[in-house]
């Protein structure tokens, strides 16, 4: 039978074990707000019987390690989830300034294009004012510098997406050789049968930074998390990381991971955004929008310039000829300077400069867009359509946002359910930790009474 | 089941959501519209483009009428004049050709008649604001010389006033003084009062009467056209007050659902934040002393 030296070693242990629960107790209450913290527990295991004889002793209690709450799939679906809010926040922020550029119903090309239209409507009544005719120059300028303007507002938005994706690139390489680091010191720690969790929690949580910025699948292999993107090509395996790097070409920044240009593969993470706006989104409306300036011009012109039956004067008797010049938004601008050239004429006769039998034509001319390209054939109806297709582009890409954000809170939600540190029951563990030391103590000072007493026996 | 113990992010999300109505139905009430981006509406956005293309063609038209009335009322009340002046020809010429006269009193009669057409040349070349109003498309030079000759042009310009109205912005020249002859016959009367018999006299008064008819007639045509302005312009204005109520329907903000919305979000807002406070302010470290 143990004697009294063995109840005074389970005492011990048993200090040490709640010592340790308090420790763990102490690390979660500390991490309580620390971002990607899983909650830990005490594992505390029954001490191996001793047998003598018939009888078999407990041993008391063994500190036998320390255990993170963690769901792995949860984690797992967290990260994909974080990929898409990435991605869904990203197209909105840009989209929002495009929208923004579009808001404007009084400086944009449509409000300009009824201002021109309107100093035509008075050229109409008043053919030879030289203040009716400087007012129509005057409003086609106008035109012409929302033509312009919107077009470098756009270039202005790609440009700034471009920056975005290398700043994108640096942080994902930055993330990536972290998360490498991570895994040399993670299978380090499990081939010295050392404790990992708080090495793993740290790379669950930069993995899940990188899935806000780029794709990533993980695949759990011996050496670890093998992380790869887009066309499968690994940016993470083991303890090595692939640098992803970038190359500025004539339609924008490519990224490029070891040697092939994946820019058009990336579909996820705020960098997958960036590229959808960027290479998606803004090239149809610019594209349209330079189609509707130059078929817009061209339009004019034909109604302006004399040739064959369609014969027009200018206020001198001349000709007419054209009157803008444009291949795309950007470089839409007004040919004529001097306002008696406009011509608003249709007689041939040398002295009837104040016909406006032109005027009609000129004003119908955004009626009849003869392009292929415009699916609209009035310049209204395209201004009109391109407004919505940004409004409505913008608007789903609030509400896919907003669905994804709330099915992340929802998965962190129950993430925190599982792995949130909860001050009650740390604080309800700690009484509990410093009832069982306290009765551990009381054993270690009865014993002590006892020794004495067995010392002291037989003294009186 | 073990709950979320971190519930920040919930009401934080709850808050944010208050304020963000806040913020639009304080929007909405502050610049009177429910769509202020595209995306707020992109359908009504849009047709919000279609409805300022036609305001904007809307207030030209209504330009063009105020320009037209002036320019058209100018042309008219000059013509007015003109048949002013002619019918003082007649009585001067019935006057001349009926009593017996000393010549020296045809003669002033005569010169009397030359004032009228003196006058009516003058305001047969009358110009609006720079333009001569009866030269027909030759808008930059002087229509009749002081020969009674013709250097306008027999055409007119056309002006739209709305997407399937034109109106004529005048009588060419030749068609009001020429064709009607009332320069050929103010000269006859005047020569016939310097040379002619009674009975020449009466035939030229006569003519000048035929004239002044020929003329009243073609003058019609100003008042035809200003009474189509009259109704054109009150059809450009309740087609305004259409499109603004459009305009309205499209953008405006609903101002008693914006309010009452706003309150809404208030309360919300209030509600969520009482939440958080009382809701984070216990645990059960309170309870252990």
């Amino acid at each position: 039978m143990p004697g009294l030296t063995w109840a005074l070693q389970l005492a011990t242990r048993a200090l040490d074990a709640q010592q340790g629960a308090i420790n763990v107790t102490a690390n979660n209450i500390a991490n309580m707000n620390t971002d990607g913290y899983s909650r830990q527990i005490p594992i505390l295991t029954e001490g191996a019987p001793v047998q003598e004889g018939e009888l078999s002793y407990g041993s008391g209690v063994v500190f036998s390690g320390i255990q993170s709450v963690r769901d792995e799939l949860l984690e797992m679906r967290i990260q994909q989830e974080t990929q898409n809010k990435g991605y869904t926040s990203a197209r909105l922020k840009t989209l929002q300034q495009i929208n923004t550029l579009f808001s404007d119903t009084t400086s944009g090309i449509g409000a300009k294009l009824s201002a021109f239209y309107a100093t035509l409507q008075s050229l109409s009544s008043t053919p030879t004012a030289s203040t009716a005719r400087t007012s129509v120059l005057t409003a086609a300028n106008n035109l012409a510098s929302a033509f312009n303007t919107t077009a470098q507002k756009l270039d202005d938005i790609a440009t700034n997406l471009n920056l975005q994706v290398t700043e994108d690139v640096n942080k994902v390489n930055e993330l990536t050789e972290q998360i490498a680091d991570l895994n040399a010191q993670v299978s380090q720690a499990k081939a010295q049968g050392t404790d990992s969790s708080t090495l793993e929690d740290q790379r669950t949580e930069l993995t899940r930074q990188l899935s806000e910025l780029i794709d990533v699948n993980v695949v759990q292999t011996e050496q670890g998390p093998t992380l790869t993107t887009a066309n499968g090509t690994a940016l993470v395996v083991g303890d090595k990381s692939f640098a992803l790097s970038t190359r500025d070409e004539s339609d924008g920044t490519h990224v490029y991971l070891r040697g092939d240009d994946i820019t058009s593969q990336l579909q996820g993470g705020h960098l997958g955004g960036v590229l959808n706006v960027r290479d998606n989104f803004i090239p149809g409306i610019t594209a349209g929008l330079n189609q509707l300036a130059s078929d817009f011009a061209a339009a004019f012109n034909k109604a302006h310039a004399s040739s064959g039956s369609h014969a027009t004067y200018d206020l001198n008797g001349d000709p007419g000829g054209n009157f803008f010049s444009a291949t795309s938004a950007g470089n839409f601008a007004v040919t004529i300077s001097d306002p008696s050239k406009i011509a608003a004429s249709s007689s041939a006769v040398a002295n009837e400069t104040g016909s406006n039998g032109n005027v009609a034509s000129l004003i119908s001319a955004g009626d009849n867009l003869d392009s292929g390209g415009t699916p609209y054939s009035a310049i209204t109806f395209y201004s009109s359509n391109l407004v919505f297709t940004i409004g409505n582009e913008t608007y789903q890409a609030q509400s896919q946002d907003s669905t994804e954000e709330l099915s992340l809170r929802q998965l962190q939600n129950q993430r925190n359910s599982v792995s949130g540190v909860s001050i009650n029951e740390e604080t309800a563990n700690l009484l509990r930790y410093q009832h069982a030391y306290q009765a551990a103590a009381r054993i270690v000072t009865t014993v002590d009474e006892l020794t004495k007493t067995v010392l002291t026996m037989g003294a009186q | 089941m073990r709950v979320n113990p971190d519930y920040t992010q919930d009401i934080l999300a709850a808050i944010s959501k208050t304020q963000q109505d806040q913020q639009t139905a304080l929007q909405q009430i502050s610049t009177g519209r429910r769509v202020s981006s595209p995306s707020d509406d992109p359908a009504s956005a849009a047709a919000y483009v279609l409805n300022r293309a036609s305001v904007s063609r809307n207030d030209a038209y209504l330009q063009t009428v105020t320009t037209l009335n002036a320019q058209l009322n100018t042309a008219d009340s000059t013509l007015g004049s003109v048949v002013t002046l002619l019918n003082r020809a007649i009585s001067l010429g019935t006057g001349g050709g009926t009593d017996p006269l000393s010549s020296s009193n045809r003669e002033a009669i005569a010169n009397n008649v030359q004032g009228v057409l003196d006058g009516v040349l003058q305001l047969a070349n009358t110009a609006y604001q720079g333009s001569f109003l009866f030269g027909g498309t030759n808008t930059s030079q002087a229509p009749f010389s002081a020969t009674y000759t013709y250097n306008g042009s027999s055409d007119s310009n056309k002006v739209a006033v709305g997407d399937a109205r034109t109106v004529e912005t005048g009588v060419p020249g030749d068609k009001l003084f020429m064709n009607t002859n009332v320069f050929g016959s103010l000269k006859n009367l005047v020569d016939k009062l310097k040379t002619g018999t009674n009975a020449e006299i009466q035939a030229a008064t006569a003519d000048v009467n035929k004239a002044l008819n020929a003329f009243s007639s073609e003058r019609t045509a100003y008042g035809n056209t200003l009474d189509q302005l009259k109704s054109v312009e009150s059809f450009l204005n309740s087609n305004k007050t259409t499109l603004a109520s459009e305009e309205n329907d499209l953008v405006g903000a609903d101002i008693t659902q914006a309010v009452s919305d706003l309150t809404q979000a208030i309360l919300t807002n209030g509600a969520a934040l009482s939440a958080f406070a009382k809701a984070s302010r216990e645990t059960l470290l309170d309870y252990l002393r």
